[in-house]
């Protein structure tokens, strides 16, 4: 459990963080979600928030390959509030929100069961918190995200603060993640 | 029971949030890419220039290569830059110029040549005759260099209006002051003319070591279609010499558009409208 709980935290940490060097990720989505898919799968409990999460981070892996490779459009920053941005490249922010946000609700909901079933009731608290606290980001961030469309003054710091909010929750679940791995060996080995 | 009715809200108002853009989307566009309807009068002598303005929308790739005209194989473009960037539209400009390679002996006999359109070589690869509105070219031999009057100064300020002072070397004739634009842009176009100290009129005297100075300006309305038109004057002051020859002094003045998001707004509705 503590090493598939560790992979799992890098893999959300791999997908946190962009550190590009002229355009090129040295630390590619795609060895994220393996390692997300990896770590999902060495899990001892399975849970039914683990499988939509197994299938969400599969179909965020189809989806980092296809940008790869080049046939989905390339990822946009929103910074500027006063342009207008291309309706597939905003489609292309929505689904990967919306896949991010399946990813996260499968493994909250996950932990958050198993933390229960070994009397972990604070753990379990926190998982959920992540997940409302991710919820409310991305409900923010899907609602606005069509204003790009036709540039609203509004935009752009909307998005960054939406954006901040995921990134925090995510750092927020890398830790629990972390910390739950280790609680649930040592309860293990009591036991 | 609670939980569902706001996961069912909010989940409506994020399809009614998309579903509105999708739908407003088109109405930001501009039906194709094209140029500023301009007014502008210039003169085919080596060195004076003028600019074209197109506008297109934000991600359209079919911009314009190259311009020119089979009537004045001496005009040349720069390539074309970026002006102002709006929400939806961007805005182009191409500066243009007369080389010395025109053909001056056919020229100077010419009398001034009307052009509603120019070739455009796009970067799609389409060769097309598109409107830019009325350039009237002035001849070189019109022009009537080596006068008896020589600029001083001129200048343009934030407000659009701009000065030019001049200084009468030699003792003239001043006849007239035109422009082919004057009617057209009526109360759009303002100017006070002054020989020394006096408003001008026509015909006057003016003696050698007398200042010649001109105030004029643009007073569009910001929401009036006149605020995106460019215009290029060639002010004409004619006057007779101490030898009886006519002469032309020509002021340059232009009106370049800084238009604000509500006019190009204003204005893709317009050209939408036309479109259908």
């Amino acid at each position: 459990m503590r090493t598939a709980c560790s992979q799992i935290a890098w893999g959300i940490g791999l997908t946190l963080f962009d550190f590009r060097i002229n355009g090129f990720d040295l630390l590619p989505d795609v060895l994220g979600f393996i390692l997300i898919l990896i770590g999902l799968a060495n899990l001892p409990d399975r849970q039914r928030g683990f499988g939509i999460a197994m299938a969400a981070a599969a179909v965020m892996l189809a989806l980092s390959i296809a940008e790869l490779a080049g046939a989905m459009p390339a990822t946009v920053t929103i910074s500027q509030s006063d342009r207008s941005y291309s309706l597939s490249a905003l489609s292309a922010i929505g689904l990967s929100t919306l896949c991010m946000l399946a990813l996260l609700y499968g493994l909250c909901e996950g932990f958050a069961r198993t933390a229960a079933s070994i009397d972990r009731m604070e753990a379990a608290r926190s998982f959920r918190a992540v997940w409302h606290l991710s919820l409310a980001m991305s409900v923010i961030m899907l609602f606005v995200l069509p204003f790009g469309l036709n540039g609203i003054g509004f935009l752009s710091i909307v998005t960054l603060l939406a954006g901040l909010g995921q990134f925090a929750a995510g750092i927020w679940l890398i830790v629990l993640v972390r910390r739950f791995g280790r609680e649930y060996a040592a309860t293990a080995l009591r036991e | 029971m609670r939980k569902a009715f706001f996961g069912w809200s909010i989940f409506i108002l994020i399809v009614a949030s998309w579903a509105y853009n999708i739908y407003s989307h088109p109405t930001s566009r501009l039906p194709e890419g094209r140029f500023l309807s301009h007014l502008i009068e210039v003169s085919d002598s080596p060195g004076d220039s003028f600019m074209l303005y197109y506008i297109a929308n934000n991600d359209d790739k079919r911009l314009p290569v190259s311009v020119s005209n089979e009537g004045l194989p001496a005009l040349q473009f720069y390539p074309i830059s970026e002006y102002m960037t709006f929400r939806s539209q961007k805005l182009y400009r191409l500066i243009g110029h007369f080389n010395s390679g025109s053909d001056e002996a056919s020229s100077a006999s010419a009398g001034p040549l009307t052009i509603n359109s120019v070739d455009v070589y796009y970067s799609d690869g389409t060769l097309e005759k598109s409107d830019i509105g009325e350039m009237i070219v002035y001849r070189e031999g019109e022009r009537g260099g080596g006068g008896s009057i020589s600029g001083v100064s001129s200048s343009s300020s934030s407000d659009g209006t701009s000065t030019a002072s001049f200084r009468v070397e030699k003792a003239v004739k001043v006849t007239g002051f035109s422009s082919a634009f004057l009617n057209e842009l009526g109360s759009a176009f303002t100017y006070e003319l002054y020989f020394g100290t006096d408003a001008a009129v026509f015909p006057r005297a003016i003696d050698a070591g007398t200042p010649i100075s001109l105030t004029a300006a643009f007073p569009a309305p910001e929401n009036s279609q006149l605020y995106l038109q460019p215009v290029t004057m060639r002010l004409r002051l004619e006057y007779t010499d101490e030898a009886g020859i006519g002469r032309v002094q020509m002021i340059p003045m232009e009106r370049h558009p800084y238009p604000t998001q509500a006019a190009i707004r204003e204005y893709v509705k317009a050209q939408r409208r036309a479109a259908k």
